[in-house]
């Protein structure tokens, strides 16, 4: 039997704060961006729309300040280990830029799918937005156990044999609720459980 | 207390004859909702699970704030099965004995630790008290036929401790369908009180007073 896999949306999941609100504080103005965050996670505007307008927003802050505070930012650590010691079965699944990604990959050593960035001129442009629900065709026969709690991850749970909603940092959107088969506000409980469906 | 054993409170029915448009787990008895009094048995160190349905999002709600390190499983299909599908679906992130307890069930602090400490499988009996019982024909220790029409002293009450194997070969009619054909089995007579109909309320109040 193939092992499963467990895949992992990172902003609110992983991390314990949505990341664009952090990055907002190193902007001028910021409430748009949080404005904008926030109906995004609750599915009121759709996430590549949202995606490609915060990234306008972003470009006045230099990559690799974006990248600190990616590396920097703070994480369910408990869920973070589990992850860490089941890195072979595990991926991270994240809307947020590969250039942005990829020093926090490197420093827990660990994988995972992210939208694509492309650079001209020093300007930070996307060359493709994430399309989660492609990923679970990366893994042909796999069981696919995917953890999130945001619009986004809805495709992607559409896809998975089990989808697990956290509710460590927000409630789910409606529409989590109806696609997840558990719902879990601890670490510990939610670690408890991935052991179980190992 | 064992790890390995977690409880799962099957709370996604409709409550059809209750007719109060609340899951029977949210109903209010003597100032508390039932899940809370049911919380109040259930040790602080056993995992609990409880299955959600009908107005689940309510019902979780008032479980995270009663016990915000249980897991909330939910039964989509709720309106098409009964306990025995919760009871499966709740059995796949559960340890590997289950104490399955009816949402609609209280009984003492003591009973339900005999059964969270049972190694094997065990099922709860009472003597027939409800309008309609699930009749339970024994034999020295053992259930060994459960009937609607096989009249006997004994009814089934919901509560039972069952490997996660079994559980999840009971199908997704009531638990007491998918045990028949694992019986005999051994079961125990235990003291406790259900919420069928609104005049169960009453002799609820009556029961928690004598019990708590």
């Amino acid at each position: 039997m193939m092992e499963p896999v467990f895949l992992f949306d990172f902003d609110g999941t992983i991390t314990k704060t949505e990341m664009l609100p952090l990055l907002a504080k190193n902007l001028t103005s910021a409430s748009e961006i949080l404005e904008l965050t926030e109906k995004t996670v609750r599915g009121l505007v759709p996430f590549e729309e949202s995606f490609l307008k915060r990234i306008e927003l972003l470009r006045e802050i230099p990559t690799p300040t974006i990248q600190k505070i990616f590396t920097e930012a703070p994480v369910n650590t408990k869920l973070l280990s589990w992850i860490k010691e089941h890195r072979e079965l595990c991926y991270v699944v994240t809307g947020q830029l590969d250039i942005w990604m990829k020093p926090w990959f490197l420093k827990h050593k660990l994988n995972g799918f992210s939208s694509e960035a492309t650079i001209e001129n020093n300007v930070v442009g996307v060359s493709k937005v994430i399309d989660k629900s492609s990923i679970a065709d990366h893994f042909p026969g796999r069981e696919i156990i995917m953890v999130g709690d945001g619009a986004n991850d809805a495709t992607l749970m559409e896809k998975a044999s089990t989808s697990i909603g956290t509710e460590i940092v927000h409630k789910v959107p409606e529409m989590i609720w109806e696609l997840a088969d558990i719902v879990i506000w601890e670490e510990d409980s939610l670690c408890r459980t991935l052991s179980r469906l190992l | 207390m064992s790890n390995s054993v977690s409880i799962v409170i099957n709370a996604a029915g409709v409550g059809s004859r209750l007719g109060l448009n609340i899951p029977k787990s949210l109903v209010s008895i003597l100032g508390r909702q039932l899940i809370d009094w049911q919380f109040s048995i259930i040790p602080s160190d056993i995992e609990v699970i409880v299955v959600v349905g009908f107005k689940g999002r309510e019902l979780a709600d008032m479980v995270k704030e009663l016990r915000p390190d249980a897991t909330i499983v939910i039964n989509h299909n709720y309106h098409q099965t009964n306990t025995a599908g919760s009871l499966k679906l709740g059995s796949k992130f559960g340890g590997s004995r289950l104490v399955s307890l009816a949402g609609d069930l209280l009984t003492t602090e003591a009973t339900l630790k005999n059964f969270i400490l049972s190694d094997c499988n065990l099922l709860g009996l009472t003597q027939v008290n409800s309008v309609t019982p699930v009749y339970s024909e024994v034999s020295k220790d053992n259930v060994v036929n459960f009937s609607y029409e096989v009249e006997s002293s004994f009814e089934w009450t919901g509560l039972a401790n069952l490997s996660r194997d079994l559980c999840a070969d009971l199908g997704e009619r009531h638990m007491f369908q998918g045990i028949q054909k694992f019986l005999p089995m051994k079961f125990v007579e235990i003291n406790c009180m259900e919420i069928d109909e609104i005049s169960d309320l009453q002799r609820m109040e009556k029961w928690i007073k004598e019990n708590f």
